[in-house]
């Protein structure tokens, strides 16, 4: 799948470590954009490309930490590096706990941060694939009708055409049509396949 | 005051009523005899003298006169056959029954008498008639008309003719008033005897001229005596007097019989078994008419726990000034051990101290322990089976061992004690809740013996006592230690508060300085490196390594240590300097900082550093006091201002929680805080930095919220 450049936010109060960063981050081939505060950072839309936030803790206004937690009740996932100037042990504890890719202390080393950066990419775009992925399920679902729905329920719960036949009170030749249109609309290989796709979806199969 | 009465005394309090009522028996039982006798002679001479029969009239007038008027019964009754010759009027108000009844049958008396009676009077009755017995006098109850009961004393006299009694005559009085008053005092002399008894109160009566003594049982039993083991006597009594009491007590007896007024006297008393009791006695001297006192009553009391619980108690207090006053662990101890030792003679106190590793026991106290015996003991390593100390230092419970000669625990110190004089030790561990084994307390003997229910109490105070005392003492060095810490501690806290923010200081520029040189690495190694990009990133880091340089060179002269540097100084450049360095600080508490500096100020001499010490103080004291205040409220406005020519003030505003009028005055104390995390010596520090520059710090509350620190620097 060919992918535009990854993007990364830097968001530093310090006009020196932003423009450093900046320039190290271009001289790597990625596409950088640093913001002083993350209010100003919140107001930029989220580009559709792999991404990442370097983020200082002591910032004015909303911190590096609050701002982590804000992103997170607002579901916006993206993969987080803190900087700091001074760390502290229960300050990273909280930041990792959070889902902080890394926590580092300035200065660091270039290659500790890019290192750091490029893992946090790597977790964005699974992150991306994986709901590319369901995305394309939930549209095949939803492309099933009624009745395909119904069936698709009591062929992941195991049951042979006959039972399923019986239980919706009609044929066992009209079910394996039904049969047919599901598996080619949810592009299932086999049962198992389809199995699977249910589960990611979280749809629960019927009790049998 | 009570007084018990002796038998003798109860006797004199008989109605005196009754003694002339006896004393007229008497009278009448001779006159009755007397008559009997004239009847008999006048009976012989009548038909000889008919003068006589005048007479004799004259006689049974006055006889008749005397019996009718009286209130007891007289009877005379012809034997054989029976017959009821005469029966005074009395009878009938005794009784209740009319005379005539009785002339009709002269036995009724005897139906009139209670059932319970009849059969023992009727028998002795016909015993006396019969001659087997002498006399005829008895008590009995009878029934009246109306059923009530009352007491009867009957006695009679009989005329006896060749062997045969002929007549028999009597007097029978009503006693049933004595009956009832001898009841009642009997009842209250059992009560008296039991309050005694209750009271522990015992009685002695001491008839001064005949020096006769009369002791209660409950008085040798507080002598610790048998009943009747000794014969009550002033010696006697003085023999269970303790030896250096006597004299004390013996004058106080004779004042009291001198000046015949009440004795009241403590005293110890030694029981035969050796026990020292405390008693008390209350006495009261009765004189006879020409003032000589004759007869001395009182009582004695045991008041020995009393006079213990007294004499701990003035030794607990005298305890506790000790400690206050800071007397040394060794003193007190010492102070201990001789209360208990006022309170037994031949007792030997003693403390030991287990050394903080639980291992040896260390000299504590002991007054009256021969020096060599604890000397000998110092630094013993407990043990199992190391004498009464040891072994109870080890077992963490009391250890008795009566005697030392005997006991095995003390196989390998028996030579030592033996030596020292001393047979009996009970030691018992001095037990702290929190840390175990403190030390032991233990008692000394020089004879073999037990320690009596008194002992152990007192043994229970003492160790209870030495737990207090020892655990102040440790409280208070422990504090002391603390304290010292706590010192060290707090200025490593402002420290470490400057450290992290010198730390946060530098490394923004240092990562911006790495951050660039890594970059310019990597654009070198490219073929064809953009030079002017490579030089505005060389230029960046010049720029930020300076500024990190910066950084350290204004901390350096913070923590620059030595004496103080009195300079002439600009307050207002203190001022800006200080919100360089607290800026950050204040931007992540979010607090905006305003300075309103005076435009001409006079200079003021100080050290640098440490003004900006008090500033830096101040002002982060305001922050704090503005984190529980909304965040678009959280200004701070730092002011200068000319006093005249001669003075700087400088204010620093906050728009906080402000102060607790409470509080007001105890902020600037040492270690006073309201932070969770305080030290609380960040005011009183400043404080003694201002005044050492002669001038003056304190805080008022604003009219609007929060609170304002000033502070004055003379000028010059």
């Amino acid at each position: 799948m060919p992918e535009a450049n990854p993007f990364v936010f830097v968001v530093d109060d310090n006009p020196s470590v932003r423009t450093a960063l900046k320039r190290l981050f271009s001289s790597v081939g990625m596409q950088c954009e640093t913001y002083p505060s993350a209010q100003e950072f919140l107001q930029r839309n989220r580009p559709d490309v792999p991404t990442c936030l370097v983020l200082d803790v002591r910032l004015p206004g909303l911190s590096g930490l609050d701002l982590q937690s804000h992103l997170a009740e607002a579901n916006y996932r993206i993969p987080i590096i803190f900087i700091t100037g001074h760390g502290e042990v229960p300050m990273s504890v909280r930041a990792m706990k959070a889902g902080a890719v890394e926590f580092l202390t300035k200065p660091f080393h270039d290659q500790e941060l890019l290192d750091a950066v490029l893992q946090a990419l790597q977790r964005d775009r699974t992150a991306r694939q994986t709901r590319a992925y369901l995305a394309t399920l939930r549209e095949r679902w939803e492309s099933l009708t009624p009745r395909e729905h119904e069936v698709l329920a009591l062929v992941v719960a195991g049951r042979l055409n006959k039972q399923i036949g019986a239980e919706l009170g009609t044929s066992e030749k009209t079910i394996k049509v039904h049969r047919h249109q599901v598996m080619l609309k949810m592009q299932a290989q086999s049962v198992a396949q389809l199995v699977l796709m249910v589960e990611k979806l979280g749809l629960t199969a019927p009790r049998v | 005051m009570c007084f018990a009465l002796n038998p003798s005394e109860q006797k004199r309090a008989k109605d005196p009523l009754e003694q002339v009522r006896d004393q007229l028996e008497i009278r009448v039982q001779e006159q009755t005899a007397e008559l009997i006798q004239m009847n008999e002679e006048l009976k012989d001479e009548s038909g000889e003298h008919k003068q006589a029969e005048e007479a004799l009239r004259l006689s049974e007038q006055r006889f008749r006169y005397l019996a009718e008027y009286i209130d007891e019964v007289f009877w005379f009754t012809q034997v054989n056959p029976e017959r009821t010759l005469y029966v005074s009027p009395s009878f009938e108000t005794i009784w209740g029954r009319p005379v005539k009844d009785l002339y009709e049958d002269p036995r009724l008396w005897l139906q009139c008498i209670d059932p319970e009676d009849q059969q023992r009077v009727t028998e002795a009755f016909e015993a006396w008639l019969a001659g087997r017995t002498q006399a005829y006098d008895i008590e009995y109850r009878i029934l009246n008309s109306s059923h009530e009961v009352r007491w009867i004393h009957d006695r009679g006299v009989k005329e006896v003719k060749e062997g045969q009694p002929v007549l028999i005559g009597g007097i029978a009085t009503d006693i049933t008033e004595r009956k009832r008053v001898q009841e009642t005092l009997r009842d209250s002399e059992a009560r008296l005897n039991l309050a005694q008894q209750a009271a522990g109160a015992g009685v002695w009566d001491w008839d001064i001229r005949s020096g006769r003594m009369n002791w209660s049982e409950e008085y040798y039993r507080l002598l610790g005596l048998k009943p009747d083991e000794r014969q009550p006597s002033r010696e006697n009594w003085l023999l269970s007097v303790h030896p250096d009491d006597r004299t004390r007590v013996q004058g106080s007896v004779e004042d009291a019989l001198k000046e015949k007024r009440e004795l009241a006297m403590e005293f110890r008393i030694t029981r035969p078994d050796g026990e020292i009791r405390w008693l008390i006695r209350r006495g009261r001297t009765f004189a006879d008419h020409d003032g000589q006192p004759v007869r001395m009553l009182g009582i004695t009391m045991d008041i020995t726990d009393r006079k213990r619980a007294e004499l701990l108690l003035a030794g607990e207090k005298r305890l506790f000034e000790m400690m206050a006053r800071g007397d040394s662990l060794a003193l007190v101890l010492d102070a201990l051990c001789r209360v208990i030792e006022e309170l037994f003679s031949g007792l030997l106190a003693s403390i030991l101290l287990l050394d903080p590793n639980g291992k040896r026991l260390w000299h504590g106290g002991a007054p009256s322990l021969p020096r060599g015996y604890i000397d000998a003991i110092n630094g013993v390593s407990i043990g199992p089976a190391v004498g009464s100390c040891g072994t109870a230092a080890y077992r963490a419970e009391q250890v008795i061992v009566s005697d030392i000669a005997t006991d095995p625990l003390w196989a390998d110190y028996r030579d030592l004690g033996l030596a020292h004089g001393l047979r009996a030790c009970w030691s018992t561990p001095i037990l702290s809740s929190e840390d175990g084994v403190l030390g032991t307390f233990a008692i000394y003997y020089r004879e073999p013996r037990r320690p009596s229910p008194q002992e152990f109490d007192v043994i229970e105070w003492a160790t209870r006592l030495a737990e207090v005392t020892i655990e102040r003492k440790r409280t208070e060095e422990a504090l002391s230690a603390r304290q010292s810490e706590l010192t060290r501690v707090s200025r490593a806290l402002t420290m470490g508060e400057l450290v992290s923010s010198i730390a946060h200081e530098i490394n923004q520029p240092l990562a911006a300085v790495v951050t660039n040189a890594d970059t310019c690495l990597r654009w070198l190694t490219q073929d064809k490196p953009d030079l002017k990009e490579l030089r505005d990133a060389v230029q960046d880091i010049v720029t930020d390594a300076n500024r990190a340089s910066n950084v350290i060179a204004r901390t350096r002269e913070l923590l620059k240590k030595g004496p103080p540097q009195t300079v002439r100084l600009d307050m207002n450049h203190v001022i800006r300097e200080v919100i360089v360095l607290v800026n950050k600080d204040l931007v992540r508490r979010r607090v905006s900082p305003h300075t309103v500096l005076a435009s001409t100020l006079p200079s003021v001499s100080g050290d640098r550093v440490q003004l900006l010490q008090v500033l830096l103080n101040l002002i982060l004291n305001s922050a704090e006091a503005m984190s529980a205040v909304a965040e678009t409220a959280r200004e701070l406005v730092i002011q200068s201002s000319a006093q005249g020519s001669n003075e700087v003030l400088v204010q620093v505003r906050d728009r906080g929680v402000g102060l607790d009028p409470t509080n007001r005055d105890r902020i600037f104390a040492p270690f006073f805080t309201t932070k969770p995390n305080g030290m609380g010596m960040g005011l009183s520090i400043s404080k003694s930095i201002i005044e050492a520059h002669g001038g003056k710090l304190w805080a008022t509350p604003n009219v609007d919220g929060g609170a304002t620190f000033h502070f004055t620097l003379p000028a010059g």
